[in-house]
């Protein structure tokens, strides 16, 4: 996080990097929701916009995929679970891999695993559901300013009566401040304990305590020197609000995704079984 | 310099939501599989913070990883991750969080009452994140706990122990900087 990845802001020209914050949340919130009702049809069209948004972005695909990698082994686990535990025609999965049947009867393991058809198609949809909306955040993270969405967050929570919305949008500056900060200096601590021969210790607990102990105290210590300066500069919750920034199209995103719920709504998706 | 206790706690609960978040960027070998401190930190948050301002922290946390910030394990975040197989385990730490920080306060913040708080808190994740991933995988339930809680029980005494450790030297140098802070 403390170093740039395909998920930190990065300036750009594209029409996403100049959208009003607050639109960019309505449209991704309403389209998170609108996932769980697609169909095939729906998510090749709304993976083919979202793959021209990364490009047009400027995000390396081969970077993402690479930094998405643990993220891809719980989607290959939930595909699996799909695939084996929903009910269904059974698909001699093994047999089509070239796997004779002599060879799976001596894998006890494999008697017991029944593929369905129905499940191979569920888990490829649930997977891909779960990637849009993974690709959904991390295009609203490259292409959104911390100090954006500190207002947008501030705008969305005024109507809350028991939530101080200028306090959250102070927390979530506050809290993209700090990010950087607690790994450099956890970085710092791992380097000086490695130095000290701490890493050849056996007792887990002492490791732990020889991190985070050092760690928290000169975190603490910032974050006090930060309250003193935030104090020292009359800082209140009576602030002038950021105006927000719009770029034109912002109703062009809200007639695009009112499109795409229709479109879900009023076309059925081949291979599907509900 | 006169500094509000809430805008100190503000500021602490930024930090602790960013610890949490930077947590599980932070991997102690200790064998095949590393320890990552993030339950730790949202344990610590209950036990240093208190219920409000712990609650307020990993509510923020939670909403930066909604909006899409890469602060969930493995550098993920958005609204999928919040809702997806392991999300039962991330919506648990807020009712972990106020559970942990009130059983804290009401034993006056001895030790016992601190491992207890945190034994309680860990097994409030468990309860929310457990049945989640069962219905989200709709894998049977020996599976669920199978995956889902046994293989990361030793690995959470061990942080629990630790955390116990790690509050018991910083609530003094907490207490001090309030003071300080309030005087100076």
């Amino acid at each position: 996080m403390g170093k740039s990845t395909q998920f930190s802001y990065r300036p750009g020209n594209f029409v996403l990097f100049r959208l009003d914050v607050r639109c960019k949340i309505i449209c991704i919130c309403l389209l998170s929701i609108m996932m769980a009702m697609a169909g095939f049809s729906h998510l090749s069209l709304i993976s083919t916009v979202l793959l021209w948004f990364l490009y047009r972005s400027g995000i390396n695909i081969r970077m993402l995929i690479w930094e998405l990698k643990y993220f891809f082994v719980i989607l290959f686990f939930v595909f699996a679970v799909r695939a084996i535990v929903t009910p269904g025609v059974p698909v001699p999965i093994l047999q089509i891999l070239g796997m004779d049947v002599f060879e799976i009867k001596h894998i006890d393991l494999l008697n017991h695993i029944n593929i369905t058809r129905e499940g191979l198609v569920d888990g490829c949809k649930v997977v891909w559901r779960f990637l849009i909306i993974m690709i959904m955040g991390l295009l609203f993270a490259c292409s959104t300013q911390a100090s954006s969405l500190n207002v947008a967050v501030a705008w969305f929570l005024k109507p809350f009566p028991f939530i101080p919305e200028k306090r959250v949008g102070i927390m979530v500056s506050l809290f993209v401040r700090f990010l950087p900060m607690i790994l450099e200096k956890a970085n710092e601590i791992s380097d000086a304990q490695k130095a000290r021969c701490a890493h050849l210790r056996k007792n887990p607990v002492k490791k732990m305590k020889n991190i985070t102990v050092p760690l928290l105290k000169r975190v603490f210590i910032c974050a006090d020197t930060l309250a003193i300066a935030m104090a020292s500069r009359c800082y209140n919750e009576h602030r002038t609000e950021q105006d927000f920034l719009k770029s034109g199209y912002e109703f062009h995103f809200y007639a695009g995704t009112i499109a795409f719920y229709a479109f879900i709504l009023f076309y059925k998706s081949p291979l599907s079984f509900h | 310099m006169n500094v509000s206790e809430n805008l100190r706690m503000t500021v602490y609960s930024s930090l602790f939501a960013a610890l949490i978040a930077v947590g599980a960027y932070i991997a102690i070998p200790i064998g095949p599989v590393p320890i990552v401190l993030q339950n730790m930190f949202v344990l610590m948050a209950a036990l240093l913070l208190g219920t409000r301002w712990g609650s307020a922290a990993l509510g923020l946390y939670l909403l930066m990883g909604a909006c899409g910030f890469p602060v969930f394990a493995g550098g993920t975040g958005g609204l999928g991750r919040l809702l997806g197989p392991t999300g039962g385990y991330l919506l648990g730490y807020i009712p972990a969080v106020w559970v942990a920080g009130f059983i804290c306060a009401r034993t006056g913040k001895k030790l016992w009452g601190d491992v207890m708080a945190m034994l309680i808190g860990s097994l409030i994740v468990y309860a929310s994140g457990v049945p989640w991933l069962k219905f989200a995988t709709a894998m049977p339930w020996e599976k669920a706990f199978a995956v889902g809680m046994y293989p990361f029980l030793v690995g959470d005494a061990l942080k629990i122990v630790a955390a116990a450790y790690c509050v018991k030297l910083l609530r003094p140098m907490l207490k001090n900087n309030k003071a300080n802070v309030g005087n100076g």
